[in-house]
């Protein structure tokens, strides 16, 4: 048993919502925010976009294939897990998980199996054997690529995209309406925690297919298109700093009334969760990323493209460890304090190879890493390259805008 | 719509699933299920016709009475026999001994309750227990509580 500092009461005592739980927001957040990023191409013709509008669905569909993962890993007796779709209690907010779960699943596996329909009729067509039949069985038997087919597939897309921003929406601020929902907790009950949550998500999605595109290319051995780059530098700048503001905003609210729940939630963020929340999630996380897409953002035309993809890459990198430190500051932090404000219980740190352990949640972020790989060989996650080439290390177009 | 044919079978493939997924509901639902409550009625019936496997003080001290005895007037009057023992069920069956009573002597279980904890109440007895065995110029084995408290009766 360690040191306490304060009192708590037994029920206060345990941390019941450990890594996985801070894995669930993080990793459905990625959905959230990957899919909310290539609607932006399929939806709002952000014509730059194109480079990634289908790495980024693909990457959504990963991550959201493995979400579930961490909440069977939490719960154990994975075999009741379909019960939340088969009896669900239509009073618990976790029920509606499943519904909207399948539902988003749905949409965006229909959404990308247009987006690469042209491209299964066309390996369909060049392969043999069995690798022939799965590309039929996945063309639905229909070889129409008339332009008049590409027009309905199209059509179709927008609508779907266009369904898909409030899906996901919904599937991340649903995640976050279930820390605000929860009254008894000062540290999470808030109407703001949905939106943190959609906002952070959009931040960490981007920053994600900011980094497998720049991997992707790297490994292909093709250029990263500089508009495409500087148009998600853009984005992702937008997003972090209006994730942060929000993250802010609520502390200064909380810090300005100076309400009874201040007494705890002041020392639990300088004291206890010091270094996650002041030196991840604000400093290293939040204002080097800030401070380097600014300089991308601003100082455009200064900029090479090796300078330009490195100043991302290293942003997108802290973003993403910034979105996990504010997962975690809000899971764990929300349980080392007593609820009756009465004092904290040791900071938490998970174990290596606990059910719950960090082995456990690196093995869950690579899994959906090695799903795009292998849907990568069966069809293809970049575009194919454009026929118009900027000049190498010149400064960037102005990128669509 | 002669160029939507891809459409159509693809919104009659998700139709299929979801059909599928109401009959395989209907299916897997059991039968009770929702009829007095969120839960499976008939649960109720098949927990009550379970045979009691844990057995109150009063069953033990039947045939234990001095062991009674001294548990009753001590300070552990309000921890349960099972508590420290196995379940009244493995060791008496039919009003017979079925085999012998299992005791949990290890300083492990007294920690459980004894153990100082910023979560228990001031005046409830609790130690840090390696302190307090060392204090007392003992060993840390597992019967070490055992040394000097009687479980039955602590105070003794």
């Amino acid at each position: 048993m360690g040191e306490h500092g304060g009192y708590l009461f037994p029920n206060d005592l345990h941390i019941l919502w450990e890594l996985m739980i801070v894995m669930y927001p993080y990793v459905t957040g990625l959905v959230a925010g990957a899919f909310i990023l290539s609607s932006l191409y399929h939806v709002f013709h952000r014509n730059e976009l194109r480079p990634i509008g289908r790495l980024s669905l693909v990457a959504s569909l990963g991550f959201l294939l493995f979400a579930p993962w961490t909440l069977l890993l939490h719960l154990g007796h994975p075999l009741r897990c379909f019960n939340v779709m088969l009896t669900p209690n239509l009073a618990s907010a976790m029920a509606m998980f499943g519904f909207i779960y399948a539902a988003y699943m749905a949409l965006l596996v229909f959404e990308i199996w247009l987006v690469h329909r042209e491209d299964i009729i066309m390996l369909a067509s060049r392969s043999r054997g069995v690798t022939r039949w799965f590309y039929k069985v996945l063309a639905l038997g229909v070889y129409d690529v008339s332009e008049e087919a590409k027009q309905v597939d199209h059509r179709v897309l927008v609508v779907l995209a266009g369904l898909g921003i409030p899906g996901a929406s919904l599937l991340h601020g649903y995640v976050g309406f279930i820390f605000g929902a929860v009254k008894a907790n000062p540290w999470w009950s808030t109407p703001l925690m949905p939106i943190i949550f959609l906002c952070s998500a959009i931040v960490s999605g981007i920053a994600m297919v900011i980094i497998l595109y720049q991997i992707g290319m790297k490994f292909s051995g093709r250029r990263i298109d500089p508009p495409c780059m500087q148009s998600m530098a853009r984005w992702l700048w937008l997003f972090v700093i209006l994730s942060v503001t929000l993250e802010l905003l609520e502390i200064m609210t909380l810090a300005y009334e100076r309400a009874e729940e201040w007494t705890v939630i002041g020392p639990l963020l300088v004291d206890q969760l010091a270094f996650t929340f002041i030196g991840i999630q604000l400093v290293l996380g939040a204002m080097v990323p800030i401070i380097l897409l600014g300089i991308v953002v601003l100082m455009s035309r200064y900029l090479t493209n090796q300078i330009r993809n490195t100043l991302c890459f290293v942003a997108s990198l802290l973003l993403l460890l910034q979105v996990f430190a504010m997962r975690w500051n809000v899971v764990i932090g929300g349980q080392i304090f007593s609820k009756s404000l009465r004092g904290f219980r040791e900071s938490h740190s998970p174990g290596l190879f606990e059910k719950e352990g960090v082995a456990l949640a690196i093995v869950l972020f690579v899994f959906p890493l090695v799903f795009i790989v292998l849907f990568n060989r069966i069809l293809p996650v970049f575009e194919p390259p454009d026929e118009e080439v900027p000049i190498e290390g010149g400064p960037c177009p102005a990128g669509g805008e | 719509m002669e160029h939507a044919k891809h459409i159509i079978r693809a919104v009659l493939l998700l139709v299929l699933i979801a059909v599928a997924f109401v009959v395989v509901r209907h299916f897997a639902l059991p039968e009770t299920f929702g009829m007095h409550g969120h839960y499976r009625f008939r649960s109720v019936a098949e927990h009550v016709a379970r045979a009691p496997f844990h057995g109150a003080p009063g069953a033990c001290a039947e045939c234990h009475d001095e062991e009674a005895e001294t548990w009753s007037g001590g300070a552990h009057r309000s921890v349960s026999c099972e508590v420290c023992h196995a379940p009244f069920g493995t060791h008496v069956e039919a009003d017979e001994q079925a085999a012998p009573m299992r005791v949990q002597p290890s300083y492990l279980l007294c920690g459980r309750c004894h153990q100082r904890l910023a979560a228990r109440p001031k005046e409830f007895p609790q130690v840090a227990l390696s302190d307090h065995v060392a204090e007392n110029g003992e060993e840390m084995t597992e019967r070490v509580c055992l040394e000097c408290h009687d479980a039955h009766n602590p105070s003794e």
